[in-house]
């Protein structure tokens, strides 16, 4: 892999990184709306809204409010809570960590259901599994995430009482509560995303499979073992892996509803929280710790596919 | 110049009769070949040539065990070296591919395996058949691609496809069909997607090989002028079925068949000076109900009212020549007469 | 393509099915107030929680709203959001795709990178973000529905605009002086208008999905009016008395973005029967 490849795919993403900064400051800063007004709600004076302003420099040119802020984040203060009087920073970094595993979790489960199941349909084209497996997937798209999580709560918290219905344990406080806590949450949320792994790997597999070089192999008499599961799948894999990183996203759309049903204290929670009360230095907090995980997701991936296949890199 | 015999009387090395192959569609069963029979001898070449559609491919894979599925063997034996193929367990018969015959394919860019190097794509064939160590294969390896003409092969086998050109790919592909000591390779349109000046040294590739390894050639090609340049035997299909079968030398002298016929008249080199090429007007039907009838018919300028009535019977002409046609024996067709491209066939 | 796709509801049960209940749901949704058997938001004490019945078929809810009215009017929003995050997104979306796609240059630049930078947003996430200053609402979801679902509607319309745009009639208009705006309405937006209906089909799914997502977190529209999110949002704290309130409001969702996703296959396969691997 060119070390070149790699400083394009770093640059893009400090590119895609810089964009977003504007976006969230622009969010906040541009669409009409006082945000000192908001925050204060009905019962706050001009005066009170006039100090808060000033507080806040919104009384500063455009700009100039931009670079302070992105200044100030890029040493790592992002402001103070409003109502948490905590630094944003430390609210963040509390939670940040269940929210990754959580989604990692999810992202797991989501591979380890779609990947047997996208090849058994693939290489049984047309059979009654296959038709099953096509189902579950259009079932799984079409499903609300937090829909499905409170439906596995309803059974398996409260009617069969073999999970705790929600709240969260740390892994290091212990590893067994931990997994006994997270189970529900990571099969809602991974449901979807495994639905979507299974379309993409399905589809490039059949077209992998029609393709010549499949022929080829088989005609130098390798096993089909071999074939389908290094020449086929490392094919097919290229738009699985693409999938995956994309859908990342969806994983942290999901991840907001899903810790909002699950009361996990993750940043989707904290982040529904901020919005509710307004409390934008959060809000921007969370967004901006979003945006990164989701980029630097995407870079992983990035360097994944040129892994796997050489020609990504060189083009 | 060909001190390999022409007939292959004795045991051939391979021998396909009455082959049927079966494709299932929505509008009934599609006869894609129909009732071939084929025979290579050990150390010849023998060319199939036909228009896309006319069943040659499908007949090759047949004969190697490539056949996808819907499409089935429904009638006939293929026998190798003797043996019935279709009675191997499906185990022997992967054993057999790769080692014993093994396949040259026309597309040397989609044939290779894009997201691995081109000597890993060897080696794994070589791993199957063997029982070498990876040293000795690694050796193996370089030694196969000096062997098809690829300079610096250590650079090469650690190139990925893509890395390569359409010629170097090709001998990759060779290399790879040859790496176990098959006796029999197939090569479907093998130079058709290259240029001129690699075609000819890919098929001085195939004919060294066949020389001074005593490989056996079976040449798929739309192009008879590459048959020309190589085969000894030639069949013709057309809608599945072998129309004639005849020496290179019998086809383009005195073709028997209006199909051969036709098809020599639309070639580049076939004709004086200004006359227009001939096209043969129409195209290949698909045959899904075989009714008795001629399936040229409809396309041929010597078409009779039996022709439409009735199969035509297969009249066979001195040793080895015959035709599916009613009037073989009466026509005179025009062959070939450029000498140029039948150098080295004729005598 | 309308006839293929006419020809495809004919074999396809599952398509004509989609295609029925599609358009059962949006009668629905317009005629709720006569169908409605009751207001949705009346509450009557008395017949709290009560289990789907002949008076109330699916049974009521903690307030004694009777549910199957709540789902009818639910539906009636689910409309509205839909409906207006895809017409605009797709508005918005058509019109820079085709500008980037056919102007291509600087044009093209600023907006696929504005794209980018928007598709960094996880949907939900730049969605929140929106309604953090304009506060909950009916209005607010679909602008912030519309902001989050255009970026990849305008990816799709441009990819398809450079792809057409290379066609060789499409290069013969230019050369015989056709002029642009009416190359791209005469050859460009047919060739591209199959893409929208496919992406338009998914908008709406996504835009139903994320109007209950937010609903259900207390940032879409707000109680007590009837979303398909609130319905399950509320059924949860009930759920061991009454557990038909959540079921019925998330089967209910499901239904919808089922037939709309399976609209939207139908769709795909009607512009290009080779295109799909089966």
């Amino acid at each position: 892999m060119g070390v070149l490849y790699l400083a394009k795919r770093l640059g893009w993403m400090l590119f895609i990184l810089f964009g977003s900064t504007v976006v969230i400051f622009l969010v906040i800063h541009v669409i009409p709306g006082d945000p000192a007004r908001a925050m204060l709600g009905p019962q706050g004076t001009p005066e009170a809204v006039e100090t808060l302003r000033r507080e806040l420099g919104l009384n500063d040119p455009l700009w100039q409010q931009y670079l302070i802020w992105v200044g100030r984040a890029l040493t790592g203060n992002l402001g103070h809570s409003i109502l948490l009087s905590k630094s944003v920073l430390e609210l963040l970094g509390e939670r940040v960590t269940t929210t990754l595993l959580l989604s990692l979790y999810a992202l797991i489960l989501a591979v380890l259901i779609a990947l047997p199941i996208s090849v058994m349909s693939a290489t049984r084209r047309n059979t009654i599994g296959d038709h099953v497996g096509r189902l579950v997937v259009l079932i799984g798209l079409a499903m609300p995430s937090f829909w499905f999580g409170l439906m596995l709560m309803l059974l398996f918290s409260v009617r069969l009482g073999w999970l705790p219905v929600f709240g969260y344990v740390s892994p290091l406080d212990d590893l067994g509560q931990h997994f006994s806590h997270m189970v529900l949450p990571a099969v809602a949320l991974g449901s979807g995303y495994a639905a979507m792994i299974m379309e993409t790997t399905r589809n490039s597999l059949v077209d992998v499979l029609n393709q010549d070089y499949i022929r080829t192999a088989r005609a130098g008499g390798l096993a089909e073992r071999l074939v389908l599961w290094k020449y086929a799948m490392r094919n097919a894999l290229i738009p699985t892996v693409t999938v995956i990183g994309i859908q990342i996203g969806y994983l942290m759309s999901g991840a907001i509803v899903i810790e909002n049903l699950f009361a996990i204290p993750g940043i989707g929670r904290l982040m529904v929280n901020a919005v509710l009360s307004r409390d934008y230095p959060v809000v921007q907090g969370t967004m901006l710790t979003v945006v990164f995980v989701f980029a630097f997701a995407n870079l992983c991936v990035d360097l994944l596919c040129a892994a796997i296949d050489p020609r990504t890199a060189r083009e | 110049m060909r001190l390999i015999p022409i007939s292959a009387a004795t045991d051939p090395l391979l021998e396909v009769r009455d082959l049927q192959v079966r494709i299932p569609t929505r509008r009934g069963d599609l006869l894609a070949v129909d009732g071939v029979d084929l025979t290579v001898g050990a150390g010849e070449i023998v060319g199939v040539v036909g228009e896309s559609g006319s069943g040659k491919t499908l007949t090759a894979y047949a004969i190697m065990g490539l056949l996808s599925a819907p499409a089935v063997i429904s009638r006939g034996v293929i026998r190798f070296r003797g043996q019935d193929l279709q009675a191997l367990a499906a185990e022997e018969r992967g054993r057999m591919r790769g080692s014993a015959m093994s396949m040259v394919f026309q597309e040397p860019l989609t044939a290779l395996n894009p997201v691995f190097p081109v000597g890993t794509q060897i080696r794994d064939v070589i791993r199957r058949h063997t029982n070498l160590s990876d040293r000795s294969i690694r050796g193996r390896i370089l030694e196969l691609l000096d062997h098809v003409g690829i300079a610096g092969p250590e650079r090469v086998a650690a190139a990925y496809p893509f890395e390569l050109s359409g010629g170097m790919r090709q001998r990759i592909l060779i290399a790879m069909a040859i790496a176990c000591g098959p006796s029999l390779v197939i090569a479907d349109e093998p130079t058709t997607a290259l240029d001129t000046t690699i075609q000819a040294q890919i098929l001085e590739l195939l004919r060294r090989l066949v020389r001074d390894d005593g490989i056996s050639l079976l040449l798929i090609s739309h192009d008879f002028g590459i048959v020309a340049d190589l085969c000894q035997r030639v069949y013709v299909m057309y809608a599945g079925q072998v129309v004639e079968h005849a020496t290179a030398g019998q086809l383009f002298d005195r073709p028997r068949h209006p199909y051969t016929s036709a098809l020599l008249g639309c070639m580049p080199a076939a004709r004086d000076g200004d006359a227009p090429l001939d096209t043969i007007e129409g195209t290949v039907p698909t045959v899904i109900d075989p009714k008795a009838l001629c399936r040229f018919a409809d396309r041929c300028g010597y078409a009779q009212a039996r022709c439409t009535e009735q199969s035509p019977p297969r009249q066979t002409f001195g040793v080895v020549q015959d035709a599916l046609c009613f009037r073989a024996a009466e026509l005179t067709l025009p062959g070939l007469v450029t000498p140029s491209l039948t150098d080295g066939v004729l005598p | 393509m309308l006839g293929e796709f006419l020809r495809n509801l004919r074999s396809n049960r599952v398509l004509l099915a989609a295609t029925v209940g599609l358009a059962v749901f949006i009668l629905i949704a317009i005629f709720a107030p006569l169908i409605a058997p009751h207001d949705p938001n009346v509450q009557n004490l008395r017949v709290t929680l009560d289990p789907p019945s002949h008076r109330f078929w699916l049974g009521t809810d903690e307030f004694g709203r009777d549910l199957a009215s709540r789902l009818i009017f639910g539906a009636r929003n689910s409309l509205i959001v839909g409906l207006s995050v895809t017409l605009l997104s797709g508005l918005i979306g058509t019109a820079l795709g085709i500008v980037a796609g056919y102007l291509r240059g600087i044009a093209d630049t600023v907006t696929m990178r504005a794209a980018d930078v928007m598709m960094a947003f996880p949907d939900l996430v730049l969605a929140l973000g929106l309604i953090a200053v304009l506060g909950s609402g009916l209005d607010s979801t679909i602008i912030a529905l519309t902001v989050a679902l255009t970026p990849i509607f305008v990816r799709m319309v441009r990819s398809r605009v450079i792809t057409v745009r290379t066609e060789a009639y499409v290069a013969a208009a230019k050369l015989i002086g056709v002029r642009p705006p009416v190359i791209a309405a005469r050859h460009i937006m047919p060739n591209v208008l199959g893409g929208i209906v496919v992406q338009g089909a998914l908008t709406f799914a996504f835009a139903v999905l994320g109007e209950a997502s937010l609903s259900f977190v207390g940032l879409g529209v707000p109680p007590p009016a009837a979303s398909f999110g609130n319905i399950v949002a509320e059924g949860r704290d009930y759920m061991i008395q009454a557990p038909w309130i959540s079921i019925s409001g998330g089967v209910t969702i499901m239904l919808i973005v089922l037939c709309f996703l399976v609209l939207a296959d139908g769709v795909r396969d009607a512009i290009d029967p080779y295109q799909r691997g089966h």
